[in-house]
């Protein structure tokens, strides 16, 4: 991992849940309960005279404002349905956008605009159909393509007559949709730049890819299989090495969510911290590693295992890895002694002799 | 894939990355007790075969990177079985 230093983390927090959320939640459930309670109040002789009016008066208004409320919710809940269906992978991140709550709001508000409509023109209606009817069938009207003829034998629209009563919501959403997915396309882009940034190294990307792709539990194996293989294709040596590591950590995204990718940054961050750095073996094995290959020659290597290897096995080793072969290049022969010191001597005990050997 | 005989150091080869996943070939000659020129002829083999994917990669320290095939590993599986 790269030895940046820490940053904040910009996106993909959780919705934090700020002092005055807490508060108007409570004033909320204090308002329903006081509702409720002065609605069911049972009136008794003992009871107080001013209760039964008010008790009246509270009714009256519930019922008138019930239904708005009813119908309200209704189209929120079709509406956020809509945003979460569409954008899967980042349902929470969606729903937050600005765009969102244009949409949500939109669709409320037209649900009481109809409920309204309904009451004036229908003032026979049952309540309570009137509620099911704007609240069910409005959402799906304003959603729905009649097609009044159509050519037989012909499986497309172009030879239909159709009314759409749809496209006006069409219009609407598509361009709700566009800028969701606008806003949300700066958070991505966000994401797997830091993603690059703290998880440099092609293999850690693709084995945290493969595992993020392994431990979904809503996968079936023919996805989990079909996104493996999209996967595996970016290491064909043909595609680009950043184009390649850009687009697993897309995957990662993709495939884990905004706040997987913020749990693997705070990991990294505090890997990357001086104390953690301090203790973490792998860290110092890989910068070990690097220094070994820059500082050091091939002969240099094998001197270094004679001085600090107590198995003759090690010695040998690196002495046969150390040899000219026209199958392996310098640097393959130097990271792999690296890679096996390392291993066989440990961390420490090697860095220590090599902190030596840079001040000798 | 092409071949369906593996030999030992291949066999060692693929096991060691089934088991660590993705690293470099100087990874897998060091935790297989493998020369490096060995390593690389047996991981372009494997590569020819279909049972690992070789590419370049400039962060690790000999410029390479090696991972296994999901097949490798179904065959692995199976072969072990």
């Amino acid at each position: 991992m790269a030895a940046s230093p820490p940053n904040e983390i910009t996106f993909g927090q959780r919705t934090k849940i700020t002092g005055g959320m807490k508060v108007t939640l409570a004033v909320l459930v204090i308002f329903l309960l006081a509702l409720a309670t002065i609605i069911v109040y049972p009136i008794t002789e003992t009871t107080p005279a001013w209760v039964e009016p008010l008790q009246e008066n509270v009714y009256g208004l519930t019922a008138r404002f019930a239904p708005y409320v009813l119908v309200g919710l209704l189209g929120a809940t079709v509406a956020i349905a809509e945003l979460v269906s569409t954008f899967q992978t980042y349902p929470r991140e969606a729903l937050r956008a600005r765009w969102a709550w244009i949409l949500i709001t939109v669709n409320v508000v037209a649900a009481i605009i109809a409920l309204v409509v309904v009451r004036v023109t229908m003032t026979e209606m049952n309540p309570s159909l009137q509620i099911l009817s704007v609240g069910v069938g409005f959402q799906a009207i304003i959603r729905t393509r009649f097609v009044l003829a159509k050519r037989i034998g012909d499986d497309g629209q172009e030879g239909e007559v159709a009314l759409n009563l749809g496209w006006l919501y069409d219009q609407f959403q598509n361009l709700a949709r566009t800028q969701i997915d606008l806003e949300l396309m700066n958070k991505r882009r966000t994401a797997v730049t830091r993603l690059l940034e703290y998880y440099p190294s092609m293999a850690e990307l693709y084995d945290i890819a493969w595992y993020t792709i392994t431990a979904r539990a809503t996968l079936t194996r023919e996805q989990e299989e079909q996104r493996k293989a999209d996967l595996e294709k970016l290491l064909d040596p043909k595609a680009p090495e950043n184009f390649a590591k850009s687009s697993i950590a897309l995957m990662i995204l993709e495939n884990g969510g905004q706040a997987y990718v913020e749990l693997l940054l705070t990991q990294a961050m505090q890997m990357l911290s001086p104390e953690a750095m301090a203790l973490s073996k792998s860290a110092n094995g890989d910068n070990l590693v690097r220094e070994m290959v820059d500082k050091y020659s091939l002969d240099e290597l094998v001197a270094l295992t004679e001085k600090v290897a107590h198995s003759q096995k090690v010695v040998d080793y690196v002495k046969e890895a150390a040899k000219p072969d026209p199958a392996a290049n310098t640097a393959n022969q130097k990271a792999t002694i690296a890679h096996f010191l390392v291993q066989q001597i440990g961390t420490d005990p090697l860095q220590k002799a090599v902190g030596v050997e840079g001040r000798e | 894939m092409k071949r369906f005989e593996l030999e030992e150091e291949e066999r060692k080869v693929l096991q060691t990355l089934a088991r660590r996943g993705a690293m470099s070939p100087s990874e897998v000659a060091a935790e297989t007790w493998t020369l490096p020129g060995k390593t690389l002829s047996v991981l372009r083999e494997l590569s020819s075969a279909g049972f690992v994917h070789l590419r370049n990669d400039t962060n690790s320290p000999d410029g390479m990177l090696v991972a296994i095939t999901s097949q490798a590993r179904v065959y692995l599986n199976g072969t072990l079985a």
